[in-house]
């Protein structure tokens, strides 16, 4: 069965996982969709082929770049996040955060504290 | 046919720069070569695995959408083609002939006083090879170009044809000569060189200069078509400058 992706909800996140993943170690798309799957359990989904165009549009923005590297035997273009792509990050995971926590009190019942 | 060819083709006819589209297909390529991988360590068979990759992967139309979608760079041609097939070329020939009239100029100026047969060989092959290449080499070499790219970026735009036209008739127009004169009839021998080669062009930059004149009431100094007597039409022009003759209508 083809696993299903959620595009609507899933606005913005492709980008804060990769970025956050390869803070980590520089990868190569299959295993950026593999280290997705496994840090989310399953629950973030990037479509397969759909990933290069992420990767595509960060590097175009900056905040990736790439290289191409022969790993046992196989060429493939390994990914790294720049300094650029760090403050993207960080921007990001502040949105997500300040998203979650006001759905969480929306979900809890209990009501947003004034600022 | 490679896998993905389709994807390829879909993106370039979309307008993507050759070398994006060549460098997602290729990295789709080894994904999909992994995916095959997984799928036959979980103990598929190769039909199976390669269906099941093929459908993890996406289908031609998803994956050629995905990279449109997220705005992947255009080419100018596809965008512009008007400026690329159009303007460009001439633009360019014009340029480049400018260009080689006035380095003509500067390199042949020290020989202008001499009879073709005097003056070095070297300097009569380079005359040679520079008409060659103002008249033969730069206008199908930009044509060349104009075909070549459109290939590539597999583009069908009516442009391409209008802007091959165009230089045709722009490179049957221009084109860079170099004569070495022999002395004749008491004349002495020299250099002549030309930019223009087209009659018709010689005769329109002519008549607008004098339009000017008459709209602008300045003094005209060039006749838009001057009277010669029998003697002057049989004698060839000659213009012991390094490059003048036609040339100096540009």
């Amino acid at each position: 069965m083809v696993r299903e992706t959620n595009p609507n909800f899933m606005a913005g996140v492709p980008e804060l996982v990769i970025l956050r993943l390869l803070q980590k170690r520089e990868m190569y798309g299959y295993a950026i969709v593999q280290a997705i799957r496994a840090e989310t359990g399953d629950v973030v989904s990037v479509g397969e082929g759909v990933v290069y165009t992420v990767l595509h549009a960060l590097e175009r923005e900056h905040a990736l770049k790439s290289r191409r590297k022969t790993v046992e035997g196989r060429s493939r273009i390994y990914y790294t996040v720049t300094a650029r792509g760090l403050q993207r990050y960080s921007d990001l995971a502040k949105n997500w955060t300040t998203l979650a926590g006001a759905i969480h009190t929306v979900i809890s019942g209990k009501p947003h504290a004034a600022a | 046919m490679l896998p993905l060819e389709n994807v390829h083709e879909r993106l370039l006819r979309a307008g993507i720069k050759p070398r994006h589209a060549r460098r997602y297909v290729t990295e789709l390529r080894e994904h999909l070569f992994d995916l095959v991988t997984q799928e036959r360590a979980s103990g598929l068979d190769a039909r199976q695995a390669d269906e099941r990759a093929r459908l993890l992967l996406g289908s031609d139309a998803q994956l050629t959408a995905a990279m449109l979608h997220r705005g992947a760079p255009r080419t100018l041609a596809a965008r512009a083609p008007w400026a690329v097939f159009g303007i460009a070329p001439l633009v360019t020939l014009i340029i480049a002939m400018v260009l080689l009239g006035k380095w003509s100029m500067a390199y042949f100026y020290p020989y202008r006083a001499l009879s073709a047969s005097d003056i070095p060989q070297t300097v009569r092959a380079i005359g040679i090879a520079l008409t060659f290449l103002g008249s033969y080499v730069i206008g199908p070499a930009l044509a060349a170009t104009c075909v070549v790219t459109a290939w590539r970026q597999r583009l069908a735009s009516s442009w391409i044809w209008a802007g091959l036209a165009l230089l045709a008739l722009a490179s049957g127009a221009l084109g860079l000569r170099v004569e070495f004169l022999q002395p004749q009839s008491g004349a002495p021998g020299g250099i002549r060189g030309s930019v223009i080669q087209s009659t018709l062009l010689v005769m329109s930059i002519r008549a607008l200069r004098c339009l000017r004149c008459r709209f602008w009431r300045c003094e005209c100094s060039d006749d838009a078509w001057p009277a010669k007597s029998p003697d002057q039409r049989r004698q060839p022009r000659r213009n012991h400058g390094a490059a003048g003759g036609l040339g100096s209508a540009i």
